[in-house]
């Protein structure tokens, strides 16, 4: 068993501001096991998405290392399926046709029928079996969001990368496709990184939720376990009296980032006692 | 007595029905958040209170009388600001006064605005203009616009749902605020339950369209002032919030099944099966 899938060490990065270099993440430390979901939650603008961008390999860091699989991630690969805030899908397209596209790509030597049958299959399974011949402007953005989670299963990636995959739902929207991903992640227990800055969405899914301190030089606050037995479901996990008690503590961890930056000594000191006791808590 | 009274109201779109059957009593110095799906016509309600839009079936009373027109005893802040971009907070905010109080003196007017301006703190840019604001002041801005000119209802539809997580979450506080202060009869539309909760005396949910009817009220008996990160051990907070979610996603259940199975007869998405 590979403990470290994803070994995310002292990871930093620098963009050139107006005034001068701006160190938006710096020190970012993060090991995520074979078959975990792990979500990052921080405020807008932490740069927790900027840390998925590196890990997608979309950016590049400024410092530090990036390792899949014991492979460094220099580029983006079809190894990692990344699911963004919208889905991009080609408006002249069915449904169908564009997961098929995707499907194509990564497993050329397939026929076109058994591409049609994976794409039809993931489609399906995100509840749009009778969607799969109309293009994206007949979809609510509900829907067109389900077809960018099968496009992303389909496509049979080793991780998943998801960056606020339903932030432009409405909030209940959000739930209802917050249950597909569940139940897709379900069948294979794809090693997963999500970001999102809703703390429901990040406790039902994840496996563990690591807070993002306030920028500049973010980095990891804290990382919190979260117990829930699997499969899940919405009404036992929150019927569970953990519950709100861990919704609690991440509402207020982000409440105390909000506005003030820590002191730079006193947060690299807080960091590394964090990161020691991170490890304590991280499945082996 | 009722302030707001719908009785029956339904309301179609072509051959879409929108609204169906809507019963709904707004008391004097209510709180009512409106809960529900993007799209499944809560904008439509309030257009519909508000005199912009008449109903197909059913009537629409405010203070009695049936809603023929929009118009000053009803404010309206919608998702987006619709500020003028070429006036100032200061300028946006008078030019609502100046219209609904023609008959007070310009020294009254001026008072007036900034006593508004200051209520949803924004005194230090009062005089910026909408494009060096960020999303949350020009939504305050709005509101202060609403507010200033002293309807007897507000009508707030998903004033914050423009807005990143932490600016509505300051947001809301804010608004728990103002709304205390002002003690105004208010309909917040909202797809947040735990916005509504937070803010409101009751929530009324509306199930998921197409045809969409009102769910059974959720009394908000919470004390205030209610704070976020607390509620999370209050089990009033808790059953409230379970009720109201487990209402809105099983209604989109049901419909969703019942059309795909008009559609495609005996198919049915294995989604909850699955090992």
């Amino acid at each position: 068993m590979i403990a470290k899938f994803l070994e995310i060490s002292q990871i930093a990065k620098t963009f050139d501001g107006v005034n001068g270099p701006q160190v938006v993440v710096e020190d970012f430390n993060l090991n995520v096991a074979r078959g975990e979901f792990v979500s990052i939650i921080g405020h807008s603008g932490c740069g927790k998405s900027t840390v998925l961008s590196m890990v997608a390999g979309l950016t590049a860091s400024s410092a530090g290392a990036i390792v899949l699989a014991g492979k460094a991630i220099s580029e983006p690969g079809p190894d990692r399926g990344v699911v963004f805030q919208a889905p991009n899908l080609f408006p002249w397209m069915t449904a169908l046709e564009n997961v098929v596209l995707g499907v194509e790509q990564v497993q050329p030597q397939k026929s076109h029928k058994e591409h049609a049958a994976i794409a039809s299959h993931y489609l399906e399974l995100v509840g749009l079996a009778d969607s799969l011949h109309k293009k994206p402007a007949a979809l609510s953005s509900g829907m067109r969001q389900r077809v960018g989670l099968a496009r992303a299963f389909a496509l049979s990636p080793q991780m998943l990368l998801l960056d606020e995959p339903f932030g432009m739902l409405d909030s209940l929207t959000r739930l209802e496709l917050q249950d597909v991903l569940i139940s897709l992640w379900r069948q294979d227990r794809k090693t997963a990184l999500m970001v999102t800055h809703d703390v429901d969405e990040a406790l039902f899914l994840s496996d563990r939720v690591v807070m993002m301190t306030q920028g500049p030089r973010a980095h990891v606050g804290e990382i919190l376990a979260i117990p829930f037995e699997r499969p899940r479901t919405r009404k036992v996990v929150v019927e569970d009296a953990r519950y709100y008690p861990l919704r609690e503590r991440i509402m207020g961890f982000l409440e105390s980032q909000e506005g003030h930056a820590v002191p730079e000594a006193v947060a690299q000191t807080t960091t590394r006692a964090l990161t020691e006791s991170n490890r304590a808590i991280t499945p082996a | 007595m009722a302030i707001v009274e719908l009785k029956a109201v339904s309301k179609r779109y072509g051959e879409t029905d929108v609204l169906r059957d809507i019963d709904l009593e707004i008391e004097q110095g209510e709180f009512v958040a409106l809960v529900g799906y993007s799209g499944a016509g809560k904008t439509t309600l309030v257009s519909l209170i508000a005199g912009l839009i008449k109903p197909d079936a059913g009537t629409v009373m405010f203070r009695g009388k049936p809603v023929t027109a929009p118009g000053p005893d009803r404010g309206v802040v919608f998702q987006t600001y619709s500020l003028l971009p070429w006036l100032t907070v200061t300028e946006n905010v008078a030019l609502a006064v100046d219209q609904v109080f023609s008959d007070r003196s310009a020294e009254q007017r001026r008072a007036h605005v900034e006593r508004y301006i200051a209520m949803v703190n924004l005194t230090t840019a009062r005089d910026k203009k909408p494009g060096q604001l960020s999303g949350g002041m020009r939504q305050r801005v709005a509101l202060a616009r609403a507010l200033a000119m002293e309807p007897e209802l507000l009508l707030l539809d998903e004033p914050l749902s423009a807005l990143d997580a932490l600016t509505r979450a300051k947001l809301q506080s804010e608004l728990a605020r103002i709304c205390r202060v002002s003690g105004k009869t208010i309909l917040l539309v909202t797809n947040d339950v735990d916005e509504g909760i937070l803010l409101a005396d009751r929530i009324v949910p509306l199930e998921a369209g197409p045809a969409a009817s009102l769910g059974p009220c959720v009394a908000v008996d919470i004390p205030r002032p209610r704070e976020r990160t607390a509620l999370n051990h209050d089990e009033r907070f808790k059953a409230i919030r379970g009720e109201v979610i487990d209402y809105l996603l099983s209604s989109a259940h049901d419909k969703r099944t019942r059309n795909r199975s008009s559609l495609v007869a005996g198919v049915v998405p294995s989604l909850d099966t699955t090992p």
